[in-house]
């Protein structure tokens, strides 16, 4: 190999190497944050007004949009599943499909996406701002452990309020589904939710609800560090906001993967 | 009426060293900012710590409230050692300083006087009348009365930088720690910065560490003066010794305020 051939090798090297060193530290510093998080979980009493707060913000105000998405979503899923169950006049089985699409996958996973749209990119422009404002520093100094003040309330918020807006949902995306099995498949909406009560069991809808629980876990913690590593200026504001959901995006498919294949599998 | 918190603190006596830092290092991304910076400041004095931008003077405060690790060396604050020290320890240390940020580092969703009472309402010791007369008594001290009610973002850099004074002085610290405070402000409202905090260390008698390159700022309010260089304390003594000392590098960084001969020549 030639000089200019290793030293291209080298960098390589050198950039996979520090590529592969810096998510292992955002890996470790964030399951050590998780730990702090869940200890500082005991005052959550303490500290409920701030608590209750953050929960309005992930739940409520994440409805509109929620249910927007969830009536589309389910327009949709009985649109394509009609059509090919009409084929073979099996149209009274869109209600099965479409609940049990929403509940095992799509439920929690469109539910992710929009709370990390949504929350998770403005919880660490708000904390990445305030770290590189000293704000975060102020907060010590003033006494205040920051993963109580800070992080806790939204962890809290976010493992609450997914798995309730998750079975919200999941329950918008079934009526959107009726709407346009009665609409375009004449599908009586009694037949289509007793299809539903045959196929559907209490495990289908755990499985969504576990799932939004794990993906509120990664949410929240993911996007409360990368805010409170930021260090610098409005440039990194955005790139920690930028990188915090890329990251939760892809540990939610990966998470969704894992604990799928447990509840089938074991 | 008691205003104020009880100290838990031992009696300080006076010539008793608050601060002292032991062969201080500190590397940021391969840059060697402190190279064994040896310091030591005594109860009740008004210490400048002076420099070039860059010098690391920010840093060499921050590793002073437990905000930083140093690579190696050592802080001891009353004689406790502070490095190393993690959790409720270093709270416990942290809670006898207060510190006032260059950039004032107010919770912008917070009012001015939630601000300002933000540490006594964390530490739930005192009942919200109590910390409304703090408040209130503080604000008076740094003349914003009326003002509680504002918002961060309503208020000149002057009166943010006053209200972070206040909100330290809240916390009824025994060390006060300022980080630039008149930077970025015009001179008459420096000058306005620089009576307030003489007039406090005149009326609280608190050992106070000023971290400056306004050298205006430094002759007026200090007791002592340490000016850094190249990671190290260059030289150190009263504003009369500063002013006279013939070392090259203080004196190329004093010619400039020399020139001006303001007022506040010691």
């Amino acid at each position: 190999m030639s000089n200019a051939g290793r030293t291209k090798f080298g960098r390589c090297f050198i950039v996979l190497g520090n590529g592969f060193l810096n998510f292992s530290q955002s890996v470790g510093e964030m399951c050590q944050l998780l730990a702090a998080t869940i200890l500082w979980c005991r005052a959550v009493f303490k500290n409920l007004d701030k608590v209750l707060s953050q929960m309005a913000q992930v739940g409520a105000d994440t409805l509109p949009i929620a249910t927007l998405t969830a009536v589309f979503v389910g327009f949709v899923l009985a649109l394509q599943t009609g059509v090919a169950l009409q084929t073979y006049g099996q149209e009274a089985n869109i209600g099965a499909v479409v609940a049990l699409s929403m509940t095992r996958e799509l439920g929690p996973v469109l539910t992710a996406i929009l709370v990390i749209g949504r929350i998770g990119a403005a919880i660490t422009a708000e904390i990445a701002t305030m770290s590189v404002s000293e704000e975060v520093d102020a907060l010590k100094t003033l006494g205040i452990n920051p993963v109580r003040y800070l992080v806790m309330p939204r962890f809290i918020a976010c493992v609450t309020m997914l798995p309730i807006l998750v079975i919200y949902v999941n329950l918008i995306g079934v009526i959107g589904g009726a709407a346009v099995a009665k609409a375009y498949f004449g599908v009586p909406f009694l037949l289509y939710v007793e299809n539903i009560e045959d196929w559907l069991t209490i495990g289908d809808i755990g499985q969504g609800v576990v799932k939004a629980a794990v993906f509120g876990v990664i949410i929240s913690i993911v996007s409360c560090h990368r805010g409170l590593v930021t260090v610098g200026g409005p440039g990194e504001v955005g790139l920690a906001t930028t990188n915090s959901v890329v990251f939760s995006f892809v540990s939610v498919y990966i998470f969704n993967y894992f604990v799928t294949r447990l509840w089938l599998l074991g | 009426m008691v205003i104020g918190l009880d100290s838990e603190t031992k009696e300080i006596t006076e010539n008793e060293v608050a601060i002292e830092v032991r062969q201080l290092h500190k590397w940021f991304r391969g840059n060697h900012v402190l190279r064994g910076l040896d310091l030591k400041i005594r109860a009740g004095t008004s210490t400048a710590i002076v420099g070039g931008s860059g010098a690391g003077k920010s840093v060499l405060l921050k590793h002073i409230i437990g905000l930083a690790k140093p690579a190696s060396g050592n802080v001891f604050v009353f004689g406790e050692e502070l490095t190393g020290k993690t959790g409720r320890q270093l709270e416990a240390i942290q809670r006898r300083f207060a510190m006032v940020f260059q950039g004032s580092a107010l919770l912008n969703s917070l009012t001015v006087a939630e601000n300002i009472g933000l540490g006594l309402t964390e530490q739930r010791r005192l009942s919200k009348r109590q910390i409304d007369a703090i408040v209130r008594e503080k604000l008076s001290l740094v003349g914003l009365e009326g003002k509680g009610s504002q918002l961060p973002g309503e208020l000149s850099g002057g009166m943010k930088k006053r209200v972070g004074i206040a909100r330290a002085l809240a916390m009824d610290p025994d060390l006060l720690l300022f980080d630039e405070p008149t930077t970025g402000l015009d001179p008459v409202m420096a000058e306005r910065i620089d009576a307030l905090i003489d007039e406090l260390k005149k009326k609280l008698k608190k050992t106070t560490v000023i971290v400056t390159h306004d050298m205006d700022s430094a002759f007026k309010l200090a007791d002592h003066i340490a000016m850094i260089y190249e990671g190290k304390i260059a030289e150190e003594g009263s504003p009369e010794e500063f002013w006279a000392n013939t070392n090259p590098v203080v004196e190329e960084f004093i010619s400039r305020f020399k020139r001006q001969g303001t007022k506040h020549t010691p």
